[in-house]
């Protein structure tokens, strides 16, 4: 039976390095059940270490982190994990998978051994497909189809599972605007729809302030973690980052509320 | 030579057979070596297993049963300098193939005196397969066909994400170790076939004759072992008709089905452009 937690993610004094240079430096946060979490930070800050830490594909150095309260390294009820890695929309030549065999594998985690697929699961397929808007290319080869739709065949893949926990790692790289307003619709609406945990790694500012219910700013330390709100109140931000990017991250796009730029 | 008297042969059918079962062993498993980019790792277990086969001529053991557990424990040490001592994969196989080879020369050259039987093993000699060798190509065979059967969706997870396989679920360590382990054996077995020198072209050849041609995953795997069965028995074929070293012409007729795919696949794509221009 799976334990009731509040907290999903949890890290502690996280530090990994890459030789001389450090990655994530004593990085502490909790992230609780149903919250959508924006982490950005510049390049080289640490995001995509951070989550591939957490996710257990990379060792700290020192700290701990945990999922759904069990140790990352050790952590093994991935049906409850959806992620949908960095780079993923890139270029696989002929490799022989279609589509549909790719967001298939998303239901291996939730299989015993053997981990059999069998044609009961296409209902499953089919209807992720269907919410990735990709059901048309289904059986074309992942090599075939461009970047955008690659990248929908995995988002299809990591939501298949209907996962407590979803982790983004810049999404919304290769897709057009409209695709890409599409899809932070989609995910905006899993916390309150199905209690999901949104973790969104990303450089698009204007989307983490519409749709994230908190904030995590990293340069390889946790230079901000809160919520929105607080966010849009801090001046430690705006000391830090110029009140450019509190502008675009708090200003209301969406034509429900005022701008809470102070400065403004 | 009439196909039947070709066919009536003993030493002809155990040799037919141990080839289309190694060819179809290699073949399986190359389609998922040769899309992680790991295709150059049957030549370096080759390599390696060359020690092997030294020292079970030296103590007078099978040289194939010698060199299986030498190349499992090689597959091993590939795996372990690529983990653990932060060694690029294509160096870590490198240095291990170069180190058996290394072994093999230093073991003959000591103990000379069994220079022709080393160099049947180099070149491969499938005419000569023993019963007991037969016996060895059948274990192969049915370890891998069993292990990629009951494997088969995590290995193409594995392959088409690497690492990252572990967030569905897949347990990327054993697996891999396991599969380049059985990878090992398949390779000593095949050193009858072709030879340490020629051996890992029944894995790269026909897996990429395959993927150049397949449109799923089954069916490359279904093309891949079809073409190397095919090759082995036309190449036997070929070498006892024409008297040529039969691991040669069986890389040959494997060359030949690449140039056909390439081709088709080349045809076929011109004919899905033309297709479109036309709509």
């Amino acid at each position: 039976m799976r334990k009731a937690v509040t907290t999903v993610v949890r890290a502690e004094n996280l530090t990994v390095s890459y030789g001389a240079e450090r990655a994530l430096d004593s990085v502490s946060f909790s992230i609780r059940a149903g919250e959508f979490t924006a982490v950005m930070g510049p390049n080289g800050s640490g995001k995509t270490t951070l989550v591939r830490t957490l996710l257990g594909l990379e060792a700290p150095d020192a700290g701990s982190s945990s999922l759904f309260g069990e140790p990352s390294a050790e952590f093994a009820d991935w049906a409850r994990v959806g992620y949908l890695p960095q780079g993923k929309g890139a270029v696989y030549g002929n490799f022989p998978l279609t589509v549909r065999e790719i967001v298939a594998m998303g239901l291996l985690p939730a299989r015993k051994f053997p981990r059999f697929l069998s044609a009961g699961d296409g209902g499953a397929v089919r209807a992720a497909l269907e919410t990735a808007g990709i059901a048309g290319i289904a059986d074309r080869l992942i090599g075939e189809i461009s970047g955008g739709q690659q990248q929908r065949a995995f988002l299809a893949r990591a939501l298949i599972n209907n996962p407590e926990l979803l982790v983004l790692d810049e999404p919304g790289a290769a897709l057009d605007p409209l695709t890409r307003d599409n899809f932070y619709e989609t995910i905006a609406r899993l916390p309150a729809e199905k209690g999901a945990t949104v973790i969104l790694v990303t450089h698009d500012t204007a989307e983490a302030g519409r749709y994230a219910s908190h904030m995590l700013f990293l340069d390889s330390r946790v230079v901000f973690h809160g919520t929105r709100e607080d966010f849009c109140a801090s001046s430690e931000v705006e000391g830090y980052f110029g009140p450019f990017a509190q502008h675009v991250m708090c200003h209301r796009h969406d034509g429900g509320g005022p701008c809470p730029l102070r400065s403004s | 030579m009439p196909l039947a008297e070709f066919l009536s042969y003993g030493f002809v059918q155990r040799s037919l057979l141990a080839a289309a079962l190694i060819s179809a062993s290699c073949a399986a498993i190359g389609v998922f070596l040769v899309l992680r980019r790991l295709s150059l790792i049957g030549d370096g277990l080759a390599h390696a297993s060359f020690a092997g086969v030294a020292l079970g001529l030296l103590v007078g053991v099978n040289p194939l049963y010698a060199a299986v557990p030498f190349a499992v424990a090689c597959s091993y040490g590939i795996l372990r300098l690529s983990e653990k001592a932060k060694v690029f994969g294509d160096a870590a196989i490198g240095m291990t193939g170069a180190a058996g080879i290394a072994l093999g020369v230093a073991v003959a050259s000591l103990a000379g005196g069994f220079n022709t039987s080393l160099f049947s093993y180099l070149f491969g000699s499938v005419l000569a397969v023993s019963k007991g060798e037969l016996w060895l190509a059948a274990l192969c065979a049915a370890a891998v066909f069993s292990f990629i059967a009951l494997f088969y969706n995590e290995l193409v997870c594995a392959a088409f994400e690497g690492a990252q396989a572990r967030v569905l679920g897949v347990a990327t360590a054993p697996l891999n170790a396991a599969f380049i382990a059985l990878t090992a054996a398949v390779v000593v077995a095949g050193l009858r076939v072709s030879g340490v020198m020629l051996v890992s072209a029944l894995i790269v050849i026909p897996a990429s004759a395959a993927l150049q041609l397949a449109r799923g995953f089954k069916t490359a795997l279904a093309l891949a072992c079809s073409i190397a069965v095919f090759a082995a028995v036309a190449g036997i074929y070929v070498a006892f008709a024409s008297n040529l070293p039969a691991g040669a012409a069986i890389i040959f007729v494997n060359l030949a089905c690449f140039a056909a795919a390439v081709l088709c696949a080349r045809l076929s794509g011109r004919r899905v452009q033309l297709r479109v221009l036309h709509e």
